[in-house]
């Protein structure tokens, strides 16, 4: 079970005064200067000449932008003068970097937009742990979106949080520039925003691991697939440029998830990130079927460890009800009965209504069924969840777009409607406290709870 | 689909554009989504468009470019590629053919074409047939440019409200007054009476209102000459006629023999004179510089006049050039302007056409070496660098200094980077708000600040459209709170929907508290929709002392927040409650 941390909100919420000077760091062309800030830190950036990007996406000249809890980079194309107040655990220049890779492979999926009735491409990004996939899919979606177009950004890595809370799927046409502090940006569900908002479809799978329950997780894609290509195939901004699909580490063993994504999103491009094995076995598996191209791991990429990427998903949380610094919301905290209340959770395979919390377990559940075949486990992809403190207190749940006396078929195929947390259970009073995004009353409909748990 | 289907596409698209009549956005749409959907038919529908542009109307012409503009900057190849072929000839038969504010449309238009760029970069159409018309635009600058800049700098000749007939006739009844007096006095006078009856036809002509404004202009120009060459030949016939008499009393300058035989040149020579004196001088108090020019063509044959007043009329595109041209130079310089100037707007209309194509980058981009394959993606050359250099920083040189986003050269860029301006410039100002009245009571549970919403369900979400949105209005309205699974699909909510209340705290024993402004007693009430007890229509303003507030109360003591605030009958309602 993933413990909550305690945050200490005020670190991010209020502005730290720190005495440190400001540095000035000059960066040649075609260089980049990266740095880690943790998350009890706050780093101020300014570009002081020059043109700078972090992950594709430009920055504005002597406007400061603020870091905490980040590991990012900042390339020039033509050499910069960038100032930096704040403590930094880490910062050095590397001229080493995959930039002109992926500028050729930006270039080379432009092409493919350009060329005379072809389809434009969806690219879909494998590689392992750690070796730079999130960043490459912000970079493209980044470049296509500065070349006017409107690529559809698709995050299938559960532990990810794009435009979302971790756990879930999203599919998010990127119609503006992200915001390089948060690392995404904002989404509809925030009030008014610095940036343009974007307007992800979002699909609540729950656990971190997508071995957890591989079943649920395959369903999630397939539905999320559906909508992103319906989507793409009205919207003509998208169906211009196509999608950008980032994965969860995927390996060999994986292969038959691998044709599955292929196949739901109809990708026509696959990008291996340092992983030549991989790419060997999938050039024998597609064999001229679509355009396979592999891209070293990049120098830059920093292990991010558990408890950072802990620390990222809570944080993610937080701003979902509360907002970020800059643009605070205040949630609404309402006490239901228990009646009101008709939450599921991912079945498990496995018949002990606990082993959902167990990823140990989970994982042998995942193996059964898939030695088994689908006899059994085909008739139920989620499972009803017993109103009591034990198994509601703390999570997170996704409300979903169905009702709550829909059928489990429609509740597991369903998108999500907004996430709430339980803030407190009461057994005996038979009531829960609940923690909703939207002022109003509990909405009416189902809801799923995975592993995550939040705690203000 | 064989050949026969895709022609059927072609004459389908070109009968689905004779409704193209009116400049319709919907049917221009429609039809290039149609055309994007039937890229196998391109080259039919390419022909289909290129045979509408020709058999239109000339007033509906310009709507068939803008949809061939429309095809191509949205999709563009092979529509570029295919219509590139032809687009010279295409444009300029069109031209020629069209009236002037069309013509200044077409400029406008073909404008846009040399900055336009594809998705890529490249030019959106073949460099050739782009130079040509530009240079074909070039040779007719000295008109086009012109005719469009007199409205903006001599407001006198075309600010006057459309020229009605009436004016043109009366015009010619003054020089068919003048020609009858000067027929009076030399009976013999044959050109007098040939031009009395060119007049008459002119003025059939005109009374039958066939003629469009420009025409009309230009007839009108001719007669004014006519008008003055008649006068100054009566005034020099009177003259010569005195001369005759008493010589001494002749102060014209120049010794201009004038016999009766000559009487029908006679109007040049005064004028030409007076020409002369302009050039000179530099300055035209008359007004009457390229009257002396138009004089040089046409002289004073009026047969000439009236066949080439004809003509114009009924194959205009011939001859258009040659009159235009003369009437422009009249219209510059009818109030004010020297030659000078005149020279100085050419050079600079002209310079400012061509400056983009000067502007242009010398290297076109192809990007069809970046082939998708591990070996070129793993080359590291310059090539690649210079061309993302290219598409992502010289040919989108305006940064927007808030947010780092670029954008191009071409006007339609220049709107969205206004646009966007805009937006932020309102975010902005709409988050100063909230953060006065709002931000300091975040994390507290009394003013509902929070403006959330849900998630779009999937039937919404296919149909949302990002960029709708943006430059529709605000954009951030969509955000502003609101009851989404009440009336799921529409996401936008006003903000007086919002609900002010205050939870009663646990701490209260009698469930009422008093308001802090009126000090009448605000009862508590169980909302089933909250599902708790609240104050309704309440407020803990932004202070943590406790106190609560009728909402009403609140926002008149605090005007920030009155222009979010619902109406004011709420507290009287809540009273009879």
């Amino acid at each position: 079970m993933l413990v909550s941390f305690p945050e200490d909100s005020i670190l991010t919420k209020h502005i730290i005064k720190l005495k440190t000077d400001a540095t000035i760091v000059e960066i040649e062309a075609k260089s980049e200067w990266r740095f880690e800030v943790a998350f009890e830190q706050k780093l101020l950036i300014k570009v002081v000449e020059g043109n700078a990007e972090i992950f594709g996406t430009e920055l504005a000249n002597d406007i400061e932008y603020k870091f905490t809890g980040a590991k990012a980079s900042i390339y020039t194309h033509e050499g910069c003068k960038l100032q930096y107040q704040g403590e930094v655990s880490s910062e050095y220049i590397s001229e080493e970097t995959e930039m002109g890779h992926y500028i050729n492979l930006h270039l080379a999926l432009e092409n493919i937009r350009n060329t005379a009735g072809s389809k434009a491409p969806n690219v879909l990004i494998l590689g392992a742990k750690d070796s730079g996939k999130t960043t490459l899919a912000k970079i493209l979606s980044s470049y296509a979106l500065r070349m006017d177009r409107q690529p559809m950004l698709v995050n299938l890595d559960p532990s990810n949080s794009v435009f979302s809370i971790p756990g879930s799927l999203t599919a998010t046409p990127i119609s503006d520039i992200f915001d390089v502090e948060e690392g995404w940006g904002n989404t509809y569900t925030s009030g008014p925003t610095l940036l343009h908002p974007k307007q992800p479809n979002v699909r609540y799978y729950g656990y971190d691991d997508i071995n957890t329950n591989l079943k649920f997780y395959k369903e999630n894609i397939s539905r999320l697939g559906l909508t992103a290509l319906s989507r793409l195939q009205v919207d003509l901004d998208i169906k211009r440029t196509g999608m950008i699909v980032d994965t969860p580490p995927l390996g060999l063993k994986n292969i038959d998830l691998i044709q599955d994504i292929v196949s739901d999103f109809e990708i026509s491009v696959i990008v291996v990130v340092g992983n030549e094995r991989l790419f060997i076995d999938l050039r024998k598996k597609f064999n001229g079927r679509l355009s396979l191209v592999k891209i070293p791991k990049s120098a830059g990429v920093v292990e991010i460890d558990d408890a950072f990427k802990r620390k990222l998903q809570q944080r993610a949380i937080r701003e979902y009800f509360h907002g970020t610094a800059s643009t605070p919301l205040s949630p609404y905290t309402a006490n239901v009965d228990y009646k009101y209340i008709k939450a599921y959770k991912p079945a498990s395979g496995n018949t002990s209504v606990d082993a959902g919390f167990n990823p140990s377990i989970d994982q042998l559940g995942y193996d059964l069924s898939a030695v088994t075949g689908d006899a059994k486990s085909k008739s139920k992809l989620i499972e009803s969840v017993e109103n009591n403190s034990a198994n509601l207190l703390y999570a997170v749940v996704a409300i979903l777009h169905a009702d709550k006396k829909d059928d489990e078929d429609v509740v597991a195929r369903s998108s999500v409607f907004g996430f709430a947390v339980i803030s407190g259970a009461d057994d005996d009073k038979h009531f829960v406290r609940i923690l909703l995004p939207v002022p109003g009353r509990v909405p009416d409909k189902a809801m799923i709870v995975g592993e995550f748990r939040y705690t203000e | 689909m064989d050949e026969k289907d895709l022609q059927n596409i072609g004459e389908d698209f070109y009968t689905n554009m004779e409704d193209l009549t009116f400049n319709s956005r919907p049917i221009i749409t429609n039809l290039t989504i149609i055309a994007e959907e039937n890229t196998q038919a391109a080259p039919y529908i390419v022909k289909a468009v290129e045979k509408r542009i020709d058999k239109a109307l000339h007033t509906q012409k310009l709507f068939a470019f803008y949809l061939l503009d429309s095809i191509c900057k949205n999709i563009g190849s092979p529509y570029t590629l295919l219509f590139g072929d032809n687009l010279f000839k295409t444009f300029t038969s069109a031209y020629v053919s069209l009236d002037d504010p069309t013509r200044k449309k077409m400029i406008d238009l073909f404008k846009t074409w040399l900055t336009a760029k594809n998705s890529s970069g490249l030019p959106l159409f073949p460099q050739e047939p782009v130079k040509k018309i530009e240079e074909f635009l070039i040779r007719v600058s000295s008109i086009y440019q012109k005719r469009v800049t007199p409205p903006r700098q001599s407001p006198t000749p075309t600010s006057t409200p459309p020229m009605n007939t009436q004016e043109l006739i009366n015009l010619i009844n003054s020089i068919t007054l003048l020609s009858r007096e000067k027929l009076r006095v030399f009976p013999s006078d044959t050109e007098s009476l040939k031009k009395l009856d060119v007049l008459s036809k002119v003025k059939q002509v005109i009374e039958s209102q066939g003629m469009d404004y420009t025409e009309l202009l230009k007839v009108k120009t001719m007669l004014q000459d006519m008008y003055k060459s008649e006068e100054e030949a009566l005034k020099k016939l009177l003259a010569v006629q005195q001369q005759q008499q008493s010589p001494a009393m002749n102060n014209m300058s120049v010794p201009i023999p004038m016999p009766m035989e000559q009487v029908s040149v006679a109007p040049e020579h005064p004028l030409k004179r007076q020409f002369q004196q302009f050039v000179n001088t530099g300055s035209n108090p008359l007004g009457l510089a390229p009257i002396g020019n138009l004089l040089v063509p046409p002289k004073s044959n009026y047969e000439q006049l009236f066949q080439k007043l004809i003509k114009v009329k009924l194959i205009k595109y011939k001859r258009q050039r040659l009159p235009t041209k003369q009437f422009l130079k009249s219209l510059l310089s009818t109030p004010r302007t020297t030659t000078n100037t005149t020279t100085n707007t050419t050079t600079n209309t002209t310079t400012s056409t061509t400056s983009p194509l000067k502007n242009r980058p010398l290297i076109t981009i192809d990007l069809s070496q970046f082939d998708i394959n591990s070996s070129t993606l793993l080359k590291n050359t310059t090539t690649s660098y210079d061309t993302f250099h290219q598409l992502m920083f010289v040919d989108k040189p305006n940064k927007c200094a808030q947010c780092g986003k670029r954008f191009g050269k071409t006007d339609r860029e220049m709107k969205l980077r206004a646009d966007h301006l805009d937006w932020h410039f309102r975010v902005n100002s709409k988050l100063n708000q909230l953060g006065n009245s709002g931000a300091g009571s975040a994390g507290n549970s009394g003013l509902a600040m929070s403006c959330k919403a849900w998630y779009l369900d999937d039937v919404a979400f296919f149909k949302f459209r990002d960029l709708e949105v943006f430059y529709s209005d605000d954009g951030s309205n969509i955000t502003t709170n609101g009851d989404l699974h009440d009336n799921k699909g529409t996401n936008t909510t006003s903000v007086s929907n919002v609900k002010h209340y205050v939870p009663v705290p646990e701490s209260s024993l009698d469930m009422q508290t008093q308001c802090g402004i009126c000090r009448e007693t605000i009862k508590g009430q169980y909302d089933d929709d909250l599902g708790e007890w609240v104050y309704k229509d309440a407020t803990t303003g932004n202070s943590n002392s406790g106190k609560v507030f009728h909402w009403s109360c609140f926002s008149e003591a605090n005007p920030q927040v009155n222009n979010r605030s619902v109406s004011a009958g709420i507290k009287r309602k809540f009273e009879y409650e």
